[in-house]
């Protein structure tokens, strides 16, 4: 038997090395995606997230990612929110990309320890010097101040006797605190005097007190304001504003919207895609904020070929 | 040193086969693993051409319509017509052509050579102040009036079209001449396309997963259309091919990857179409995973086979080693014979040396024995000397005493005695004549030692009749003498030689009470080498003992008991073997180691 031995063994090992080829040779047909990333954003078919999901998709394809927007709701509560990230991850996702309600209890749902799914957040639920989920966001911080130097600009850094009005929509409360307050402070010290500050959009515009330059925090906002300008409902204010829409350039170009900020909204959803799909490969790495840029625009240079990427980034390409 | 350890020929052949096979088998797998992937690579290649080639078809097919319309609007609406008084004429023939294709036109606009506008189709509100002048494609129509013009695809920001959306076009220019009442001015026929037709048509080339793709760039290199263009245009990633729009017509290898390039004629385009070698990655793990199936199924089966082939080779000559091992130089083995030709060769070749040698070995042996039983013999016939002068000294003592019939019964004793030492020169002779000769012997010694001793035989006829080797008895009687006979004791040495059947075998027991021996003197008395037992007639019990086993075997000959003081026994024991001719002859001419 012990010279047999020898042969036996290799035998053995030859037919179990062809069984694992075998193995190999049928489970590797087809695709090889590395995975499949559901996107959660309330209100998911609006158009100021159009760049933001067209980064997405990109990325996707660069990442060799499946990629799929949960449809959401206008408004979201942290309780949809969870539903929402449930289903998704019951329905295969194996990562999430949220862009999450403010808060401590958003926080919590976001950084639940037992879902072992990754999660990115578009935005901070709640202030933090360290963040506890990975977060790729837009700083709050520099639209304030991009806001400000737009506004300021456009009257030669002089702003004393006129007045603003500040125009929020009621999502993502914590950024637009954080955008006011730099906008506050960056306005007052032109000389500025806010009269007025509305988080809510659908209010009557030309119910307020008449002001000289509207300031909108956010797309929603902005896009009111220039309804509101184009229905001269808005005692003749120049309106300025943070805008990402289509609808928001566009009204940039019919002069409705004197400046816009625009933040890059390609990139934030390339690169939290980007670091979902790291996530899905290997979490070494503890949580990471990285924070987006965004430009100034008036409607000169609209359509210069620089400015035409970001119009590229907002159509619907096949 | 390090010594390897020999190994069995089965392994050494299954070894170096095996060995052999599987570089043979990898040296194949490697070739054909290159060649299909060669083959992907190449098929890739051309499914990559042909989809250029009908991409390119369709993209001139419809550039081709969009030059048509310009064609057609300029020399047959436009040249027509005057532009201030036939307008309407004018509007009418652009609005039939914007009708017509407007699933792939955007604006058909006439322009006058200060940029301004004449007339559009659809008819929609320019925007304020669209500078015109200032645009590329206007500008490039003017310069080259001969050539139509094609821009880079931009948003259309000359109407407002009232959709909400920025209209990507890319937009056909050319120079035209307008009559304005009876006058020929120069303006620009604008022409814009639908972008998203061209974006979808190669979009839709696009959705491959194999990581191939295509895109369309004008002669200056600028993207016209690209899969990632917005991750080029953000740094995001980088097109190392766009080298090749300066390049005509044809595939390249460029940054390790096969670029195909297309021209797009009338336009200065080249659509390319770029294989990564991650396009056949999927190709090359499947070919790799196929061919290491196929390496180690072949392995697997090669050694199998090749341990077959070791076995059918090597076990005949496993046999014919075993069978040659085991010859002990005593038996002739079986040696094994089988296997092929050449082992069956070899296994006769074998046989018969052993049989040679064998036979020599026999002529040997029995050439050794023949001489040794001549020495023996001569030895043990030679008398002593002394023997024959102390009988003929107590003849003559006896003649001169007139004890004539003394002398006589010794003279005819000796005569008796010489009879049976010739005995016509045989070696084997009957019990009876050994004692017979044995007898004489005595008597001869009785009349010298004057009857100091007394012999008894005591032998049943049927074993006098049994053979036994001559002259075996008188030196076993001589040592009786020499030693149980001593000067100046009054006792008489008494002798007893009895013989009984045990079995087969003839025990002749020839016992005395004379001194006896020690054990030392026991032990030496059949040792070879003892010379100091050897007395008498110069012949001792060795020799005797020598001469019983060169005839009857090993199982045969003498053995002594003796006491001290008490006496001594020699038991002779031999086999049963009845005299005769034929047993006698047969004895004679036996061989025992």
């Amino acid at each position: 038997m012990n010279k047999y031995r020898p042969f036996i063994f290799v035998e053995i090992g030859l037919g179990i090395l062809a069984l694992v080829l075998a193995v190999l040779m049928l489970t590797t047909r087809g695709s090889d995606s590395r995975g499949k990333v559901a996107v959660i954003v309330p209100n998911s078919d609006a158009e100021s997230w159009d760049a933001l999901k067209y980064g997405l998709k990109m990325a996707a394809a660069d990442q060799n990612v499946d990629m799929f927007v949960v449809d959401t709701p206008e408004h979201l509560s942290v309780r949809t929110q969870q539903s929402l990230m449930k289903q998704a991850i019951l329905g295969g996702a194996d990562a999430l990309v949220v862009a999450p309600v403010s808060g401590e209890k958003s926080m919590a749902g976001l950084k639940n320890d037992d879902r072992q799914v990754p999660v990115i957040a578009l935005n901070e639920p709640v202030e933090s010097d360290s963040p506890e989920v990975n977060v790729v966001a837009n700083d709050p911080e520099a639209l304030g101040s991009a806001l400000t130097k737009l506004v300021a600009g456009d009257y030669k850094q002089h702003l004393t006797g006129e007045t603003i009005g500040i125009l929020a929509s009621d999502r993502d409360q914590l950024a637009t605190t954080r955008i006011l307050e730099k906008l506050q402070i960056g306005i007052t010290q032109h000389g500025a005097l806010i009269r007025w500050t509305m988080r809510e959009t659908k209010a009557a515009l030309d119910t307020l007190p008449p002001v000289d330059i509207v300031i909108a925090l956010d797309d929603a906002a902005t896009v009111a304001a220039g309804s509101a300008v184009v229905d001269d409902a808005i005692n003749g204010a120049r309106v300025y504003g943070v805008g990402c829409s289509t609808e928001a350039l566009h009204q940039l170009d019919s002069k409705a919207v004197a400046g816009l900020v625009v933040p890059d909204d390609f990139n934030r959803g390339y690169q939290s895609l980007v670091v979902a799909a790291k996530q899905l490969s290997i979490r070494l790495s503890g949580p990471k904020r990285q924070v987006i840029g965004q430009q100034t625009l008036r409607r000169p240079q609209l359509f210069t070929q620089k400015n035409q990427t970001l119009l590229f980034m907002m159509n619907d390409w096949p | 040193m390090f010594r390897r350890r020999p190994q069995s020929l089965q392994s050494t052949l299954m070894l170096t086969f095996s060995g052999l096979s599987v570089v043979i088998i990898l040296i194949t797998g490697a070739l054909l693993y290159v060649k299909f992937v060669d083959n992907a690579r190449t098929r890739e290649l051309a499914a990559t051409q042909e989809a250029l080639h009908q991409t390119k078809d369709t993209l001139e097919d419809y550039l081709t319509r969009m030059r048509q319309i310009a064609d057609t609007a300029y020399y047959n609406v436009v040249k027509e017509n005057d532009v201030q008084r036939q307008s309407a004429s004018i509007h009418t023939g652009l609005n039939t052509l914007y009708e017509g294709n407007r699933d792939e036109l955007i604006t058909l606009a006439l322009y006058n050579d200060t940029g301004k506008l004449v007339l559009a189709e659809p008819v929609v509100t320019q925007k304020n102040d669209p500078q015109v002048a200032k645009q590329s494609w206007f500008k490039r129509a003017t310069a080259e009036p001969a050539d139509v013009h094609f821009s880079r695809p931009h948003v259309q920001n000359l109407f407002d079209l009232g959709t909400q959306r920025f209209q990507w076009v890319i937009s056909l220019s050319r120079a035209v001449e307008l009559s304005r009442g009876g006058q020929v001015r120069t303006g620009v026929l604008l022409v814009d396309m639908d972008y998203y037709r061209i974006a979808h048509l190669l979009a839709e080339l696009n959705d491959n997963q194999t990581g191939k793709y295509y895109y369309l760039a004008d002669d200056a290199g600028h993207l016209l259309y690209h899969p990632r263009l917005v991750q080029l245009q953000q740094h995001l990633t980088k097109e190392s091919t766009l080298s090749v729009v300066d390049r005509p017509e044809g595939v390249y290898h460029i940054a390790n990857q096969q670029v195909a390039v297309s021209d797009i004629g009338y336009t200065g385009w080249k659509l390319v179409g770029v294989v990564p070698p991650a396009t056949i990655k999927q190709d090359m793990v499947q070919t790799g995973l196929f061919i290491g199936l196929y390496i180690v199924l072949m392995s697997m089966v090669l050694v199998m086979i090749n341990r077959l082939i070791a076995i059918h080779i090597s076990r005949p000559l496993q046999r014919l080693n075993r069978s040659v091992q085991a010859y002990d130089g005593v038996t002739l083995p079986e040696i094994d014979i089988g296997g092929s030709s050449e082992i069956r060769q070899l296994g006769h070749s074998i046989n018969n040396s052993y049989q040679e040698i064998e036979a020599l070995m026999a002529a040997m042996v029995q050439a050794q024995n023949a001489r040794r039983k001549s020495e023996l013999a001569v030895l043990q016939s030679q008398i002593n000397p002394h023997f024959l002068y102390n009988t003929l000294e107590s003849i003559t003592w006896m003649i001169e005493g007139e004890q004539n019939d003394q002398a006589v019964f010794m003279i005819t004793q000796l005569a008796q005695l010489f009879r049976i030492s010739l005995s016509k020169g045989r070696s084997i002779i009957s019990i009876d004549s050994e004692l017979k000769h044995a007898q004489s012997y005595m008597n001869i010694q009785a009349a010298r030692y004057k009857q100091a001793f007394s012999l008894d035989v005591d032998v049943a006829d049927e074993i006098r009749n049994l053979c036994i080797v001559k002259l075996v008895l008188q030196p076993i009687l001589e040592n009786v003498l020499n030693y149980g006979l001593q000067p100046y004791d009054d006792e008489p040495l008494l002798i007893r030689v009895a013989a009984k059947l045990e079995g087969n075998d003839v025990i002749i027991a020839i016992s005395d009470n004379g001194n006896g021996m020690d054990e030392a003197t026991v032990a030496a008395a059949l040792t070879p080498d003892a010379d100091d037992l050897k007395h008498g007639s110069g012949v001792g019990l060795v020799n005797v003992d020598s001469r019983l086993k060169l005839y009857f075997g090993e199982a045969y000959g003498l053995s002594i008991a003796s006491a001290v003081d008490v006496g001594t026994t020699v038991t002779m024991k031999i086999p049963a073997i009845p005299y005769s001719e034929a047993a006698r002859q047969q004895l004679e001419g036996a061989e025992h180691e």
